[in-house]
């Protein structure tokens, strides 16, 4: 198939593939998401007690909801490398564009370099079982390493790799629970009654669980990237964006559902790998092995998909000149953006060995807050610039406007709960947003051609 | 040299000639394909 | 009707420059908050009783689980003593919600005005315009 593609359009014009269906976009967004099912999710337990963090995680995935709702809507429409980063440059303007371009690109690289910190960590632990201190380092590096040769060489194989680990890692947890709960046959070991508390905090702790309660569906915006790689978008993205929606909730609910039986609130609140040491409290070997996999998995996974959609939003900024255009170049073997991907390697890594995490993982939550935030207003002036039925939409959400405002309040509360975990690293990273938008109207948009930043073929927005 | 440090110099040497290769790869396409072809990929177009 | 806008061709040294203001901004921003860090509290003095899995306020049932996972009573001491402080400072709260606000003004009302141009280039003058 890659071939004909290529002989067809070879001569003159140089494009990415069109080769993904709906599994590759599910496997995309839910590959990012759900290493945050295995680590991350549980620090919301400490915020606010175990069930603050099942209200978190309802809530959460309530705003979540609203997120792909209004995604599908929009990226079914407009089908680009760039996602929201595009969105904003039809619907809002360039400045606003800018921002959410690099929000994508902040926002995956930093996790991306989170991720592969998982994998050394996990490898050290190995080590340490058999008495030996293991450098992480190498390991990082490796694990950058590999998936970007991977994204490289090809979107296709990319994300079919992406699939196989996805599934992977979350069937394991289906198994876990089939096992804890006696649901399939035996005793249930699960403890509730007599390990939940009341609220620790109070409300105010439910509300300061919001900010790690996210890591249940971080990144599932990220399917929009393959858009312009998929075979039909206005189908597959709205499918892969809803299934992979519906994965996340399930396997949410169960992961809480089991930690919060086996485990107290003040160990799981700050437990590195809570999935993997609920699989150790089953006492059998096979389900702490299977965890272990699935831990591994899900943190290439991810990285994986990180390197895709941060590479995708860089390249599709670099094409408008919004960066410089060198990055805008598209493998003509490969049908890569293979300068992005290249350039964000070294990012990535330094990223991983500042060695400071949290402030990294801060900016990656932020930046997707305030992506999330952008999309609220964004599908207003949406339906207000085109109405229904003056463009083809492949895809419309239904109650509108109703998810969009839910979004908005949504995301006020994660501000305020990220007021509360990391106030001085919140200002910081606006004041990174604000400096690099000066930047961006002083010096960088003399290079960027007004017009041609708007490619869709939609008639002239009403009001304009 | 036990099996983990083996280990940890053979992360190194396949990280480093994955990314040479990829750099190599990306210096092979400059010098074969012109820039303006590399670089004529436009948003929206089928 | 004005000729559209002709931007100017980047060298290579630009394009390089450019590429390092991003990450310099980056990084610096993710630097900045190490230098606000107040320095770690004082370990407090030493002189407290032993922790028992009583004085933790954890019962049987959380106890065996403890035991499961392994972690004697002296480390689960520091876990569960470990509480946040969810005090709101009026001042900082209000500059916070004015940083995001401000942000957000600027960036949409600068993006609308550019975006204009970018309508009218495409699709030409508005009518009584």
């Amino acid at each position: 198939m890659s071939a004909t593609a290529m002989t067809a359009s070879a001569p003159q014009k140089n494009a990415l593939l069109k080769v993904l269906g709906p599994i590759h976009v599910w496997a995309l967004g839910v590959g990012i998401v759900l290493v945050g099912e295995y680590m991350g999710w549980n620090f919301s337990v400490g915020k606010g007690g175990a069930y603050g963090s099942l209200i978190a995680c309802w809530i959460v995935g309530l705003l979540y909801t609203c997120v792909a709702m209004i995604d599908s809507e929009v990226t079914s429409t407009v089908a680009a490398a760039g996602g929201q980063y595009t969105q904003a440059k039809h619907i809002v303007g360039p400045l606003m564009a800018f921002n959410v371009g690099l929000y994508l690109v902040m926002a995956y690289t930093m996790l991306e370099a989170a991720d592969a910190l998982v994998v050394g960590d996990l490898l050290k632990t190995v080590a340490g079982q058999y008495g030996a201190a293991l450098d992480t380092r190498p390991f990082v590096v490796l694990t950058i390493a590999v998936l970007a040769w991977l994204n490289y060489r090809g979107v296709f194989m990319t994300l079919t790799v992406n699939f196989v680990i996805t599934a992977f890692a979350f069937v394991a947890i289906i198994l876990l629970f089939f096992s804890v709960s006696g649901v399939g046959g035996g005793e249930s070991i699960l403890r509730h009654s007599e390990l939940l508390t009341d609220l620790p905090y109070g409300w105010i702790g439910v509300l300061a669980a919001l900010q790690f309660g996210m890591w249940y569906y971080l990144g599932i915006e990220g399917t929009c990237q393959a858009a312009e790689e998929v075979r039909s978008p206005g189908r597959s993205i709205p499918l892969g964006t809803m299934g992979g929606m519906i994965t996340l909730l399930i396997a949410a609910t169960l992961t809480w559902y089991i930690c919060a039986g086996l485990m107290p609130w003040e160990y799981l609140g700050q437990a590195v790998t809570p999935l993997y040491d609920a699989g150790r409290l089953t006492g059998s070997l096979e389900l702490e092995v299977i965890l272990f996999i699935g831990t591994i998995f899900s943190a290439v996974a991810s990285a994986n998909g990180c390197i895709n959609d941060a590479s995708r939003a860089w390249f599709s900024m670099a094409r408008d000149r919004y960066m410089p255009q060198w990055f805008g170049a598209v493998h003509p073997r490969y049908r890569t953006p293979y300068r992005a991907i290249l350039f964000l390697i070294p990012i990535a890594v330094s990223f991983a060995f500042t060695g400071l995490l949290d402030q990294v993982i801060t900016f990656s939550i932020l930046s997707g807050l305030l992506g999330y935030t952008f999309m609220s207003f964004n599908i207003v002036r949406f339906r207000k610039l085109w109405p229904l039925g003056s463009i083809h939409r492949g895809y419309v959400h239904p109650f509108h406007p109703v998810p969009c405002i839910l979004l908005g309040l949504l995301c006020a509360a994660t501000y305020f709960a990220t007021y509360l975990g990391y106030g001085t690293t919140l200002l910081s990273i606006m004041a990174f947003y604000i400096l690099i938008s000066v930047w961006f109207v002083l010096r960088r948009y003399q290079y960027v051609r007004r017009g041609d930043q708007f490619t869709m073929p939609w008639p002239r927005p009403r009001g304009y | 040299m036990d099996f983990w440090t083996a280990l940890e110099y053979a992360a190194w040497i396949i990280s480093v000639v994955l990314f040479g290769w990829m750099l190599a790869d990306a210096r092979f396409t400059s010098s074969q394909y012109g820039e303006d072809f590399l670089l004529s990929s436009r948003e929206g177009e089928e | 009707m004005s000729k559209p806008y002709e931007p100017p061709v980047q060298s290579a040294a630009g394009q390089f420059f450019d590429t390092l203001v991003v990450l310099v901004l980056v990084f610096a921003s993710l630097m900045a908050p190490l230098m606000f860090k107040a320095a770690p509290a004082a370990a407090e003095a030493g002189d407290k009783p032993a922790p028992t899995w009583e004085s933790l306020n954890q019962t049987p049932a959380m106890v065996e689980q403890w035991d499961k996972l392994g972690v004697k009573v002296d480390a689960a001491a520091p876990m569960v003593a470990n509480r946040f402080d969810y005090t709101i400072e009026p001042l900082s709260l209000l500059l916070t919600v004015a940083v995001l606000v401000g942000y957000f003004v600027f960036v949409l009302r600068t993006s609308d005005r550019e975006y204009r141009e970018v309508i009218r280039e495409r699709f030409g003058s508005a009518k009584g315009n």
